[in-house]
């Protein structure tokens, strides 16, 4: 309900702000002006609600990464970049594999991994001191490994979880540009998330393997944040996603 | 410039706003962790004193009070459209908000949270008991599964030590048996009409008169079948480990306690062939015999375990408990988790399981007036059903697992109880009592 009242009120926002009077608005030149790099470092902390295995069994991933991101712009249109870092996630509830010989349940175990992905923004209209941009990213979260010994009295084993993931970032959001050193911005974001834990089992002779995928609980929330212009060089940007996922990032940009 | 202001905070808090407005239904499933309809709320008693607020505990808070000043009234005036009405709890210092159908109480209560004179908010959530118990008179008895240090027989006062049992109640928080898992006893007979055991009962023979009522005629098969599924959680008699099983009787004793080998081995191929997957061998002999070493190849190649008992005489494991390779071999523990000095031992023994002093279903062919009794009993023979009845447990838990599989977490999952004195897999008790906590629940990983 929450959702459907903040879109409504986005594009009754959105219709007002972009009247479709065409000498009002303006499209944003696209000729092309030179390339321009960008050069940053993005830290992000999320927490998003997830539905686990054929039972939607309810649990939360909480994953931060750290991530260097090469932007190239084409004009002020277009910048498509790409993305490269460390992540490290855990689930906030342990996650159990009932159907292996011997049942596990794994908790605060943590994954690390390697991401990388792309992304890309377009400005494509603006009016007066408004502006609407289109932001889209993908990040994949490499496969993590991690394993563990099973001390039982007399035998021991071991067991390994390895948890991968990936996720898609699309938003709409406008951007009110009247301020001289900084930009806010706020517009709806869909989310999806999707990944993979699998335990497997070796004791003795016994071994089992067990696999669950699991997915983003709601894929529509809210973006908003602000942009701050350092100089004719630095930018630094700090955004806050709520609903489909709860989620703090912070980046900074060395403009070549 | 104001009016720039104005916007910026517009833009940048207005998913914050919203966050904080009404939110989308919860979706309510059966296994809701909370008691639906209910949020907890914690306030300030300062705050209430500060006000000069006197409120009868159980009195409800609302528009119209006498308290209209109570902060919660405001509260409730602000979450009208979640909130139908609030009251202070009769005994705790809480507050107990009714919401309308639906709403999202997690929310609710992090919105709450964040209201002035508001400590904190909680749903009221659900607590279950961590182990099953089961309501049979003489489970009180039972330290085989559930051991407080209690007395055990009531005639002598003797008690044991807390917490030698095979955890019984922790693992049927996990499994409690299926009836589709089927335990043949191939013992004396089943008196099949015993009120614990009636209706557990599926069709079996009796290989000794050759006929299809296995009756028993001994009782050692009676106490057997009732150790590993009498029927549970009826107000009488015993517990059985697995609740849901049923039983095949299978007689191959006679009324003295003596069967031969080829009725026993003929027993084992019956039971397989009609849909047993777990025997419970209670029986043994010294000598070793491709009789019975055929049969337990048969049984075992087509997917049954088979839990045999090592024997009582203090002396090398008895047949078909020997056939290392296709049995699961029983010896016997007290109340200690001490080995009894009868019980057999060698290199083929698997596991054990309480044998001293344990209770059964009584069939008493000769006292037609206590047909229905329970009472104690010893040996390996009643520590047998023990792991019978864990084995069927597994089945019905994890049906895909093979009968080696079955065997091999038994074991591995058993409490090296004689760890002090032997180390590791030893002669006595393999590699120790059966623990259905380890066996059935979650191994967790941290």
């Amino acid at each position: 309900m929450k959702i459907k009242f903040f879109l409504l009120l986005f594009t009754v926002f959105t219709l007002v702000l972009f009247p479709a009077d065409q000498e009002k608005t303006q499209p944003i030149d696209t000729r092309f002006h030179g390339i321009e790099y960008t050069v940053g470092l993005n830290f992000s902390s999320n927490r998003t609600p997830v539905l686990m295995g054929d039972d939607d069994i309810k649990n939360t991933l909480i994953h931060s990464y750290l991530a260097l991101k090469v932007d190239v712009g084409v004009s002020n249109y277009f910048t498509a970049g790409v993305v490269v870092g460390y992540a490290s996630s855990q689930f906030d509830d342990p996650v159990d594999f009932y159907t292996l010989p011997l049942s596990l349940s794994v908790s605060s175990q943590s994954y690390n991994s390697m991401i990388f992905g792309a992304r890309a923004r377009s400005d494509f209209l603006s009016w007066k001191d408004f502006s609407l941009r289109a932001n889209g990213e993908i990040l994949f979260f490499k496969l993590s490994e991690t394993e563990s010994a099973i001390r039982l009295p007399i035998v021991t084993g071991t067991s390994t979880v390895k948890q991968s993931f990936s996720q898609m970032t699309l938003e709409l959001l406008v951007q009110y540009d009247g301020f001289s050193t900084f930009t806010v911005f706020a517009g709806p974001q869909l989310y999806w998330l999707k990944g993979k834990i699998t335990a497997s089992e070796s004791i003795e002779e016994l071994e089992g393997e067990e696999e669950f995928e699991y997915k983003q609980k709601n894929a529509i929330g809210l973006a908003s944040g602000v942009n701050f212009e350092l100089g004719s060089h630095f930018d630094l940007n700090i955004k806050v996603s709520l609903f489909s996922k709860t989620s703090f990032s912070i980046e900074a940009f060395y403009i070549f | 410039m104001s009016k720039k202001i104005f916007i910026f905070i517009s833009i940048a808090v207005l998913p914050l706003v919203l966050a904080a407005d009404d939110g989308g239904p919860l979706q309510l499933v059966p296994e809701e962790p909370y008691v639906p309809n209910r949020a907890v709320i914690k306030i300030s008693s300062d705050t209430v004193m500060h006000m000069g607020i006197v409120e009868t505990p159980g009195s409800r808070i609302g528009p119209g009070k006498n308290i209209k000043d109570h902060p919660l009234v405001m509260v409730m005036a602000k979450y009208k459209s979640q909130i139908k009405h609030m009251q202070a709890h009769r005994i705790q210092d809480y507050y107990i908000a009714e919401t309308i159908e639906g709403c999202d109480i997690e929310n609710l209560c992090d919105q709450l949270r964040r209201e002035p004179f508001i400590l904190d908010a909680s749903p009221d959530y659900y607590a279950v008991i961590t182990s099953t118990f089961p309501n049979d008179i003489y489970f009180q008895y039972q330290y085989a599964l559930y051991n407080t240090g209690q007395v055990y027989l009531p005639e002598t006062g003797l008690t044991g030590i807390a917490g030698s049992d095979i955890k019984a109640t922790d693992g049927w928080d996990w499994a409690r048996g299926s009836d589709s898992v089927i335990i043949a006893v191939i013992d004396s007979g089943v008196a099949a009409d015993h009120e614990d055991l009636h209706s557990k009962i599926v069709p079996g023979y009796d290989f000794v008169n050759d006929d299809s009522d296995p009756y028993d005629d001994h009782g050692h098969g009676t106490f057997a079948a009732s150790i590993a599924a009498a029927e549970t959680n009826n107000g009488i008699g015993i517990a059985g480990v697995s609740w849901h099983s049923r039983i095949m009787p299978i007689k191959v004793m006679d009324h003295q306690g003596y069967g031969s080998y080829l009725a026993i081995g003929t027993g084992m191929r019956y039971a397989v062939d009609n849909g047993a997957r777990v025997l419970n061998l209670s029986i043994g002999g010294r000598s070793p015999s491709f009789i019975l070493e055929d049969a337990c190849a048969y049984c075992y190649n087509n997917g049954a375990v088979i839990a045999a008992a090592t024997g009582n005489s203090g002396s090398a494991v008895l047949y078909p408990a020997a056939y290392d390779d296709y049995c699961l071999a029983v010896a016997a523990t007290d109340a200690n988790d001490e080995r009894p000095t009868w019980s057999n031992y060698g290199p083929q023994v698997d596991v054990a399981a309480p044998g001293n002093f344990v209770w059964g279903a009584v069939y008493s062919p000769h006292d037609p007036d206590n047909l229905n009794s329970y009472h104690w009993n010893s040996g390996t023979s009643y520590a047998t059903p023990y792991v019978a009845g864990a084995a069927a447990l597994v089945m019905a838990y994890k049906p895909y697992l093979t009968n080696n599989q079955i065997m091999a977490l038994i074991k591995y999952t058993a409490d090296d109880v004689n760890a002090s004195t032997h180390p590791g897999v030893d002669d006595f008790i393999g590699y120790g009592r059966i623990n259905l906590k380890t066996l059935l629940g979650p191994y967790e990983i941290e």
